[in-house]
C-alpha cells in the first residue's frame, strides 16, 4: 500500500513518513500540493495525507482536485491545531471528500490506527 | 417723648453726626454705624426700633440691609427709615425696599422736618410708605441717573449668573453674595452676610485662604485660585474658586467667582474609566493575535516531538530510556493542556453556543466544589430567570476560575453568596458608573468573604501571567482570570472585580439574555435565519464561506457568477425572502463580476446590504466601496471573526 504525504513543514513530512514506514506502508512526500500532485498523476497512491494550513490553501484545493480526478483515493486531512484555525476547515475537508481529519497535536498511536481502518477495508 | 433706640446708619461721618443729633434731641438713644455690615454687628447687640439708614453705602448698602430686615425674623417689626442721596433718580427702588418712610437727602433743615415726621409715625404706629417725602426743589442729576441705570443692569447680571460671585471686605467677610454663591454655601443670603469666608471653606483649604489674605498688600497682590486640578470641596460639590483682591486707595476688597464643576470632574472620571476599559480591550486584542500564532507553531512543534517520543518508546528496549520517555510524555501531555488554554482568546476561537440556565449550572458547581469543605454558600436567583445563550464548557470553565480564586481567598473557611438576576444594560450603566453595553443581561454576583484585593493589583488581575500566588509549580498560573474574561467577552458580557482589603471581593458577570424558545426544542425557525448570497467563481471558497456563515445560524445560497446571484435576488425578492447580507466577488473570470452585479442589484432593491470581496484590499473598488452600491469591502480570505462583524453590523438579526 502506497501513501503520500504533503506537508510544507519538513520535520512533519519525516515523522509522519517515519511512522508510516514502520507501520508498513511505502510513502512519498511532497513539500506542496502542486508537487504533490504532480508525484500522484505519475504514479497514484492508495492514501494521501495533507495537511490544511499551508500558503494558499492548498490543502483544501488539493483535496478537492484529488477527489475529482482519483475518486478512490482515500484522503486524510490534518489541521493545525486543536481549536485554532478557521473553524471551517475541518468540516470544509469533509465536504471535500476527506475521509478523515485529525487536528494537532493528535496521538500517533491513534493516527496509525486510524489510517489502517481506513486502507484495511478494501 | 419716650426713649427709643435709633440706629443710624451712613458712610458719610457729617451725616451721621446731623440725624443723630436731630434724634438725640428728639430723646432717642442712637448708636451709629458707618455701612451695612456694621449695622448688622449692632443688630445683635442693640437692637433698635427704628433705622435710619443711607442707601448708597460699600460694603452692604442701605438696599441690602433694609431686604434683611425685613426678611429676618425677629427684626421685621424695626421701624425702617430711608434717608436717600439718589432718592429723586431711583424713586421706583426706593419705593420697593419696604420702608416705612422714605426721605430724600436735602437741605438740613427739610431733612429735619422729615425726619421729626417719620418719628411721630413711628409712634402713632403707622407704617409703610407710598411716597417720598422732600422731593420739592430738587432736580435730578444726570450723572446719577446714568449710574443708577447701569448700577440696575449690573445687579441683574450679578443676580444672574451661573457662576457664583462674592465679595469680601478687608477682613474676609461676606458684603455681598449672589444667589449661586449662597446655594453653593446651602445657606441662605441673611445667614451667609458678614460671615467670614474662611469658616465657610473646609479645613483644607483655610490656611492658605488665612496666610494669602494677611498678605496682601496695596503693593503687591495676586488673586488666590483654587483651580480646576484642586477645587474647594463645599458639601458635595467641587467648587473652583478665584479670588481676586482690589485696592481703592488703601481699602481692600475681595471680588470672588465660584464656579461648580463637579459634573465636568465627574465626566472627567468617566472618560479615564472608559480609556483604561479601551486600552485593556486593546491589550487582550493584542494577546489574543499573539495567542493564535504562538498556539499555531507549538501545536505543529508538538505534534512532532509527541510522534517521535511514541515511537522511541516503541523502538527502545532499554528500561532507563523507556523511564525518560514516560516522564517526557507526561510533560508533553501538560504543554498539550497548557497551548490548548492559549487557546480560549485565540481570534479564530469560537464557543458553541446552546441555551443554557445559569443557575442550575451554578449551583451544580457549587455542590460539586463545596459541600464536604468549611465553605458555606447560598444562592438566590430570581423567580422567572432567562436562560443565557452560551457555551456550557466554557462558562463551566469561567466559573470554576472565579470559585478558585475565591476559595483560595478563604482559606478554607467562609461564605460564598451567589446571586442571579436580569438587568437591563442601560440603567445599570448608571447604577455601577462603569461602561456597559446596551441591552437585557443576566447578572451573576459572586462573593466571598475572603481577604479583599488591594486597589493596586485589581487592576491588573485581568492581565496574563499576573498572579498574587507565589510561582510554584503549578503552570499556567495567574491565566484563570485572563481566561475567564476573554470567555465572557467572546459570550459578549462583562466580566468585572470589585473589592477593597479586608471587605471580600465580588465578582460580576453579564451575559445577554438568550431567546426563549418555545417551540423545536431550541431550533429557531427559518422566519429567524438571516439569508447571505454568496457570489464567488472559486467553489472551494463558496464552501468555506458558506460554512462560515451557517456557524451563525445563516440560511446561505451559492453562485459561482453575477447572473447566477441576480437570479437568486430576484427569487428571494418574490418569494417576500429577501437576502440581508449579499457577498460579491470581485475577480470572477467567467461571467459577470461583482461590480456589475453590484449595479445590477442595487436597481432591484436597495435593501440587502452588498459586501464586496478582493484580494487587494488597495484595489479602487475596496476603497471606494460606497460608490459602487456596496456597504463595506472584506479581503479574502478572512476570518470568522469578520464574518461575525459583517452580520452584526449589516445584518441585525430582527430584535424579539
Amino acid at each position: 500500500m502506497r501513501i503520500l504525504v504533503i506537508d510544507d513543514d519538513e520535520q512533519m513530512r519525516v515523522l509522519l513518513r517515519q511512522v508510516m514506514e514502520w507501520s508498513g506502508y511505502t510513502v512519498i512526500d511532497a513539500e506542496n500540493g502542486r508537487k504533490g500532485m504532480q508525484l500522484q498523476r505519475e504514479q497514484p497512491v492508495d492514501l494521501v495525507i495533507t495537511d490544511l494550513i499551508m500558503p494558499e490553501q492548498e490543502g483544501l484545493e488539493t483535496i478537492s482536485i484529488l477527489k475529482k480526478e482519483f475518486p478512490e483515493v482515500k484522503i486524510v486531512a490534518i489541521s493545525g491545531g486543536g481549536r485554532i484555525g478557521p473553524e471551517a476547515y475541518l468540516p470544509a475537508a469533509r465536504e471535500l471528500g476527506a475521509d478523515l481529519v485529525f487536528s494537532k497535536p493528535f496521538d500517533v498511536k491513534k493516527f496509525v490506527t486510524a489510517v489502517r481502518g481506513l486502507l484495511d477495508h478494501d | 417723648m419716650t426713649d427709643h433706640k435709633a440706629l443710624v446708619v451712613d458712610n458719610s461721618p457729617v451725616i451721621l453726626k446731623i440725624v443723630s443729633n436731630i434724634l438725640e434731641e428728639a430723646g432717642c438713644t442712637v448708636q451709629t454705624a458707618g455701612d451695612g455690615l456694621e449695622a448688622l454687628d449692632m443688630l445683635m447687640e442693640f437692637p433698635p426700633d427704628i433705622i435710619f439708614t443711607d442707601l448708597v453705602m460699600p460694603k452692604i448698602d442701605g438696599a441690602k440691609l433694609s431686604h434683611i430686615i425685613r426678611h429676618t425674623p425677629g427684626y421685621e417689626h424695626i421701624f425702617l427709615v430711608v434717608l436717600s442721596g439718589i432718592a429723586l433718580e431711583d424713586d421706583m427702588n426706593v419705593l420697593e425696599l419696604g420702608a416705612d418712610v422714605c426721605i430724600a437727602k436735602g437741605p438740613a433743615a427739610t431733612m429735619k422736618k422729615h425726619i421729626l415726621a417719620a418719628l411721630h409715625r413711628f409712634e402713632s404706629g403707622r407704617r409703610g410708605s407710598t411716597q417720598i417725602e422732600g422731593l420739592q426743589g430738587l432736580f435730578p442729576r444726570e450723572v446719577t441717573s446714568e449710574l443708577l441705570v447701569n448700577k440696575r443692569h449690573n445687579e441683574v447680571i450679578f443676580e444672574r449668573m451661573t457662576e457664583g460671585a462674592l465679595e469680601l471686605d478687608g477682613f474676609g467677610r461676606i458684603v455681598r453674595a449672589n444667589p449661586v454663591c449662597c446655594k453653593l454655601f446651602t445657606s441662605s443670603e441673611a445667614e451667609i452676610l458678614g460671615t467670614g469666608l474662611i469658616d465657610l471653606l473646609p479645613e483644607d483649604n483655610r490656611l492658605p485662604f488665612y496666610c494669602w489674605i494677611d498678605n496682601l498688600t496695596v503693593t503687591d497682590h495676586q488673586p488666590l485660585v483654587f483651580d480646576y486640578a484642586a477645587p474647594v470641596p463645599l458639601h458635595d460639590r467641587q467648587v473652583t474658586f478665584n479670588l481676586v483682591p482690589i485696592f481703592e486707595d488703601d481699602r481692600l476688597s475681595i471680588i470672588g467667582i465660584m464656579k461648580d464643576v463637579t459634573d465636568r470632574k465627574e465626566m472627567d472620571i468617566r472618560k479615564e474609566q472608559l480609556e483604561k476599559e479601551l486600552q485593556r480591550i486593546g491589550k487582550l486584542d493584542a494577546m489574543a493575535t499573539m495567542a493564535s500564532g504562538i498556539a499555531h507553531d507549538f501545536n505543529n512543534l508538538l505534534t512532532i516531538i509527541n510522534g517521535n517520543v511514541e515511537m522511541a518508546r516503541i523502538l527502545s528496549l532499554d528500561e532507563k530510556v523507556q523511564q525518560l520517555l514516560v516522564e517526557t510524555g507526561k510533560a508533553l501531555q501538560l504543554t498539550n493542556g497548557l497551548i490548548r488554554r492559549f487557546s480560549t482568546f485565540s481570534d479564530n476561537y469560537l464557543p458553541s453556543k446552546s441555551l443554557v440556565c445559569v443557575d442550575e449550572l451554578l449551583s451544580g458547581l457549587l455542590e460539586n466544589e463545596l459541600s464536604g469543605t468549611d465553605i458555606e454558600f447560598e444562592l438566590t436567583a430570581d423567580e422567572q430567570l432567562p436562560c443565557a445563550d452560551l457555551d456550557a464548557d466554557l462558562m463551566a470553565q469561567v466559573f470554576q476560575n472565579i470559585l478558585l480564586n475565591a476559595l483560595e481567598a478563604m482559606k478554607g473557611k467562609g461564605r460564598l453568596t451567589v446571586d442571579l438576576t436580569e438587568v437591563d444594560g442601560r440603567k445599570e450603566n448608571k447604577r455601577i458608573k462603569q461602561p456597559m453595553p446596551d441591552g437585557k443581561f443576566l447578572r451573576i454576583s459572586i462573593r466571598d468573604t475572603g481577604g479583599g484585593i488591594d486597589e493596586k493589583v485589581i487592576e491588573r488581575v485581568f492581565d496574563a501571567y499576573f498572579s498574587t500566588k507565589q510561582k510554584g509549580t503549578q503552570k499556567g498560573m495567574g491565566l484563570g482570570l485572563t481566561i475567564a474574561h476573554a470567555i465572557v467577552k467572546k459570550h459578549g458580557g462583562v466580566l468585572r472585580l470589585d473589592s477593597s482589603p479586608g471587605a471580600g471581593c465580588i465578582a460580576t458577570i453579564y451575559l445577554p439574555v438568550g431567546r426563549r424558545v418555545e417551540n423545536n426544542d431550541g431550533v429557531p425557525s427559518a422566519g429567524d435565519q438571516r439569508r447571505i448570497l454568496i457570489m464567488d467563481d472559486d467553489e472551494l471558497m463558496q464552501i468555506i464561506f458558506a460554512k462560515m456563515f451557517e456557524q451563525f445560524n445563516c440560511r446561505v445560497t451559492t453562485t459561482g457568477n453575477g447572473e447566477q446571484a441576480i437570479h437568486e435576488f430576484k427569487t428571494g425578492l418574490k418569494s417576500g425572502h429577501p437576502y440581508d447580507l449579499v457577498l460579491l466577488d470581485l475577480q470572477v473570470e467567467k461571467g459577470m463580476g461583482g461590480v456589475e452585479t453590484a449595479q445590477q442589484l442595487h436597481n432591484l432593491s436597495s435593501q440587502s446590504s452588498l459586501v464586496a470581496m478582493g484580494e487587494d484590499g488597495g484595489d479602487e473598488v475596496m476603497l471606494n466601496f460606497h460608490d459602487y452600491h456596496f456597504v463595506t469591502g472584506v479581503e479574502k480570505p478572512f476570518s470568522i471573526d469578520t464574518v461575525e462583524s459583517l452580520l452584526n453590523t449589516y445584518a441585525r438579526k430582527v430584535t424579539e
